[in-house]
């Protein structure tokens, strides 16, 4: 044994010697491109000299998607904001998105929160106490929905983009059924019957395994039947929101109406949101329940025909005499944690991103409505008439106040987890009856 | 042991029936990645999964190398590995070297906080371990994950301890009453005599340090820094992962520890043998 | 003399300190911690943290039976791993006889080992999907389409479906030691036990079962440790689900951390899982009669 070690030292220090060479090499080259780029500011007008005396600052800030990423790649957002702003870098963290939450709360507990922290509407309470109040703000003061999504009668974060839930449609395949666009919950559950007795096609394409799709059921729903966007907080007033005439119930008993339908494949949760996705893309299955940002998702995958492609809103009234309750989602809340040593860039920096120097431009790319009072984004012709239904009302989502999140930490509630027991044919009235009892008693403590 | 009791061809081939069909168990699952590499997310979404591709169409891997930085992240995950692979033999030998030579007071305590480090909830604690890397000032920098690797390793000790065990203490005698010191006896022969261990262990912890996602993700998230195992997750994001990519980016990632595996197998066996079961 | 303990504790200190340091930074401050947080009510956000006593012990086993479930499922992982581990030896036995090729079936057994674990989840996610699964279509191929299953959504059969993956996955490990302590045997105890007229049993029974007990305890263990602690695999394909049928007790912990913010609540399942890890490996040390890692 011992004659082949010279052989092997002398391997592995070759391979060590040269991995710890490639970091070197390719640093150098990263420090002439810096000094490059240093060089080439400099013959610029006097005023922007002025400036680049500042300190130099660089800013942290994270995206959970990868989809934003390649916008602010194609856009350039780093060096569009360091012209106006030379001594501002900004350095973008990709995260992953399944993970973003409990990374931002390792991090908090380390005081190492990023400078710029975009958020969704339900962990504003959670993260309340680490980031600043934004009330003086012109992007907040100018913004639709800041002001909605208080806590504790402040303006915690500037929310980026508004989006409708939708329900995306082969044209090409409801054609061939004869199925006209749903105005009711009734008409949408037979249009998915209907495909279904045609044998050819997976009337909705859902990935049941990863949970959070059928978020525009489980989620969304109790809040569109009760007309309430606010209805976890509502819930959380109530011993027995579970019971018959509450409109999480009714709601539900919806959802288990389209689930025993068997309108989603042979094994809807045995199928992840990627290869739903694939179902949907390649005709398999007619149709897909999913917010906005499904489309900027359809047009990066290939041999989609998105001429076929449509949407509509989902249904959820029983006729069409009654209101048209539409969920309005308002996403990526931008707020600035106390810990930031530049507050004072971070909010020059939230200014820039909703000025006319960019947001229009950014928003128009990622196809997604304004929040901004005076900006208009056009959608091309995508959503074309899906928005000509009936008593048309928009339901301002939100993600429930601090009685309901006690409510749901000692109880564990998770609709998505419910939405998955359904599909998996539980026993409906028992799963109801348990919730009432552990709802109330939660409430009791 | 005795070949006498293969002179059966029957049970001879019985022996390769079974080998075989481990073999294809074993393979099947990594074919069909393979395959789907290949594919059109529209060819994954309605062929048969063990279908041969219709041809070898490098899209795929031509998308995940451009977005994912493949070459950047292997040249961070290759620098990490080194760094790790000497900091942690060296730290390796000498604990080993002090923990079997000698009795010292606070020896079952050392012992007892390796046993503790290897069998820690790992993410529970992860928010102290933060909170430490965060102080030391080495939050996204190459080295936080470096420090983590080389801070607890219980089977590294173990396997080191074994071979050092082997080694009879009358050599370290003869050599000190030749007039070596303990350093002496270290450098100049147990050292070298480990080196055997040395190569299996930097190998096996080569494909953990290759293969670790979470520290690097969640200590350094520069994307300047990115390793490979990174890039992976670039591809699974839950709402924007599709199979196409993936399978790539799964290939790609596997392509280097499968590299380093089958050139240095032989020693990765030689050493467990010659050292991890003398007791 | 005095010079030599001196140099000794010059060692001694030089070559431990830093490894104490590390071990003292990174695993007794953590450990500290963590009996500490789970005296409290933190929710892993706010400043303060009240001391709430032994509440989040009790609270853990009275409050939901998703725990037992968790518990139950880790149990499934170590009682299958406990069955592969003669069938284990069995191989390597058959790997360790001259046979042509054991090369080349060692370095693929053992494989699996060194593949990205990450990777393998998905691979298998995707292996087992109803949908174009390969699993499902080498069924069909095979006209065994009645075996067709929702391997990663039935109740009772998703957590079989990923103890295999388990076991493709380390299977391979266990079988390269085992075969490592059957060549660490010396060949001249199987040349006497000839002359003496031992069978193959005897052989087994009373020269390999001996020789590989320091592997057997290593295995045992690991697999303590392995069941106890499987995290990956259930949370990359099935995220726990359906519902919280697949989840394990890390996973379940993780969840009360992170997603439903109990800190305090988490660190006392970490706490208990610590607890659970060493009673375990006592009590299976006593069973076979091991001597057990870490007590040198």
């Amino acid at each position: 044994m011992y004659n082949v070690r010279p052989r092997i030292t002398r391997v592995l220090s070759m391979i060590m010697i040269s991995a710890l060479m490639i970091p070197l090499v390719s640093g150098c080259t990263k420090g002439e491109t810096a000094t490059n780029k240093g060089q080439s500011t400099q013959p610029d007008t006097q005023q922007e000299q002025k400036e680049e005396k500042k300190d130099p600052v660089t800013l942290k800030f994270p995206i959970w998607s990868t989809i934003t990423e390649d916008l602010f790649t194609k856009l350039d957002l780093v060096n569009e904001y360091k012209k106006e702003h030379p001594n501002v870098t900004i350095e973008l963290e990709l995260l992953k998105d399944t993970e973003y939450e409990n990374t931002m709360k390792i991090r908090n507990a380390a005081n190492e929160l990023p400078d710029i922290l975009p958020l969704k509407s339900a962990w504003l309470i959670n993260f309340k106490d680490n980031i600043v109040p934004l009330d003086d703000l012109d992007a907040a003061k100018n913004n639709i929905f800041a002001a909605d999504f208080k806590v504790d009668d402040h303006i915690y974060g500037v929310p980026e983009s508004q989006f409708n839930e939708f329900v995306w449609y082969h044209k090409s395949i409801f054609k061939e059924y004869g199925i006209e666009i749903p105005q009711t919950w009734g008409e949408f559950v037979a249009a998915a019957k209907t495909i279904k007795d045609g044998g050819k096609y997976i009337p909705i394409a859902m990935g049941g395994k990863d949970g959070w799709p059928n978020y525009p059921f489980n989620e969304f729903m109790p809040s569109l039947v009760a007309n309430d966007g606010d209805y976890w907080s509502t819930m959380a007033t109530k011993d027995e929101p579970f019971t018959k005439g509450e409109a999480f119930y009714d709601a539900y008993v919806k959802i288990q109406e389209l689930y025993d339908a068997k309108v989603m494949g042979p094994d809807p949760l045995g199928v992840g949101f990627d290869q739903s996705k694939l179902m949907f893309g390649s005709n398999q299955a007619a149709m897909i329940a999913l917010g906005q940002w499904f489309g900027s998702d359809l047009k990066s995958m290939t041999d989609v025909d998105m001429n076929d492609i449509g949407a509509f809103l989902l249904p959820v009234r029983n006729s069409v005499d009654d209101p048209f309750n539409t969920i309005s989602m308002v996403d990526t809340f931008f707020s600035i944690p106390k810990s930031s040593k530049y507050p004072d860039e971070a909010k020059e920096f939230i200014n820039w991103f909703f000025s006319d120097a960019w947001y229009s431009k950014y928003m128009t790319e990622a196809q997604l409505q304004s929040t901004m009072k005076d900006v208009k984004i056009d959608l091309g012709t995508m959503f074309d008439g899906a928005f000509d239904v009936s008593n048309l009302n928009y339901v301002l989502n939100k993600g429930g106040n601090e009685d309901y999140k006690k409510i749901e930490t000692a109880i564990k509630f998770d609709v998505k987890k419910m939405g998955q027991d359904m599909m998996a044919g539980k026993d409906f009235n028992k799963m109801m009856q348990d919730m009432n009892k552990s709802w109330k008693n939660a409430r009791s403590k | 042991m005795t070949t006498n009791r293969l002179a059966n061809p029957i049970k001879k081939f019985a022996l390769y029936l079974i080998l075989l069909m481990i073999c294809m168990i074993i393979f099947i699952p990594l074919l069909i990645t393979l395959f789907a590499s290949f594919k059109t997310s529209m060819q994954i979404g309605s062929e048969f999964a063990l279908k041969l591709p219709e041809s070898f169409n490098f899209n795929n891997y031509k998308v995940v190398l451009e977005k994912g930085k493949f070459l950047q992240g292997l040249g961070n995950s290759l620098f990490l590995i080194a760094v790790s692979v000497i900091i942690n033999s060296l730290l390796g030998t000498m604990t080993a070297y002090a923990i079997n030579r000698f009795d010292f007071r606070l020896k079952k305590i050392i012992l007892g906080l390796f046993l503790a480090g290897m069998i820690m909830p790992g993410m529970i604690t992860e928010i102290s371990r933060f909170t430490i890397i965060k102080n030391l000032g080495l939050y996204n920098s190459i080295w936080a994950p470096i420090v983590i690797y080389a801070a607890t390793n219980l089977v590294q000790l173990y396997i080191y301890t074994q071979f050092i065990n082997g080694i009879p203490k009358e050599l370290d005698e003869s050599a000190m009453l030749d007039g070596s010191s303990y350093f002496k006896v270290f450098t100049k022969m147990i050292f070298p005599l480990l080196l055997p261990a040395t190569a299996t262990l930097a190998i096996i912890k080569a494909v953990d340090v290759m293969n670790d996602m979470y520290i690097p993700y969640l200590y350094m998230p520069s994307s300047t820094l990115r390793t490979l195992t990174t890039t992976l997750m670039y591809f699974s994001s839950s709402k924007f992962g599709s199979w196409d990519y993936l399978s790539a980016a799964i290939i790609l990632v596997m392509l280097p520890t499968l590299v380093i595996y089958l050139i240095f197998s032989k020693y990765i066996f030689k050493g467990i043998v010659a050292g991890a079961v003398k007791g | 003399m005095k010079t030599i303990s001196m140099q000794k504790n010059i060692l001694l200190f030089g070559f431990l300190l830093i490894p104490v340091l590390l071990l003292l930074m990174f695993v007794l401050y953590p450990l500290i911690e963590l009996v500490r947080i789970s005296f409290t009510d933190w929710n892993g956000m706010a400043a303060q943290q009240v001391y709430i006593g032994f509440d989040n012990y009790i609270k853990m086993f009275t409050d939901s039976s998703d725990v037992w479930l968790s518990l139950r499922n880790n149990g499934i992982y170590f009682i299958f791993h406990l069955i592969m581990i003669p069938l284990e030896l069995a191989i390597a036995v058959l790997l360790d006889s001259k046979i042509r090729a054991s090369k080349f079936f060692k370095s693929i057994i053992f494989m699996p080992y060194i593949i990205n674990g990450v990777a393998i989840s998905y691979i298998f996610a995707f292996f087992y999907s109803p949908i174009n699964g390969g699993l499902n279509g080498i069924l069909e191929a095979l006209g065994l389409e009645s075996l067709i299953q929702n391997w990663l959504t039935n109740d009772s059969i998703v957590n079989i479906s990923l103890v295999f993956v388990s076991i493709w996955r380390f299977s391979g490990f266990h079988v390269i030691l085992f075969l490592a302590g059957l060549q660490s045997i010396p060949q001249d105890q199987f040349e006497s036990a000839k002359i003496d007229g031992a069978n193959s049993i005897q052989n087994f029974w009373y020269i390999i079962v001996p020789g590989i007990k320091k592997v057997l305890e290593v295995i045992l263990f690991l697999n303590i440790v392995g069941a106890l602690q499987v995290f990956d695999i259930p949370y990359i394909m099935t995220q726990g689900g359906p519902g919280h049928a697949s989840s394990t007790f890390t996973l379940y912990t993780l969840e009360t951390a992170f997603k439903f913010n109990s800190f305090g609540m988490a660190s006392a399942m970490g706490i208990t899982m610590l607890i659970l890890i060493i009673i375990l490996n006592g009590v299976q040390n006593r069973l076979f009669n091991l001597k057990g890692v870490g007590e040198e």
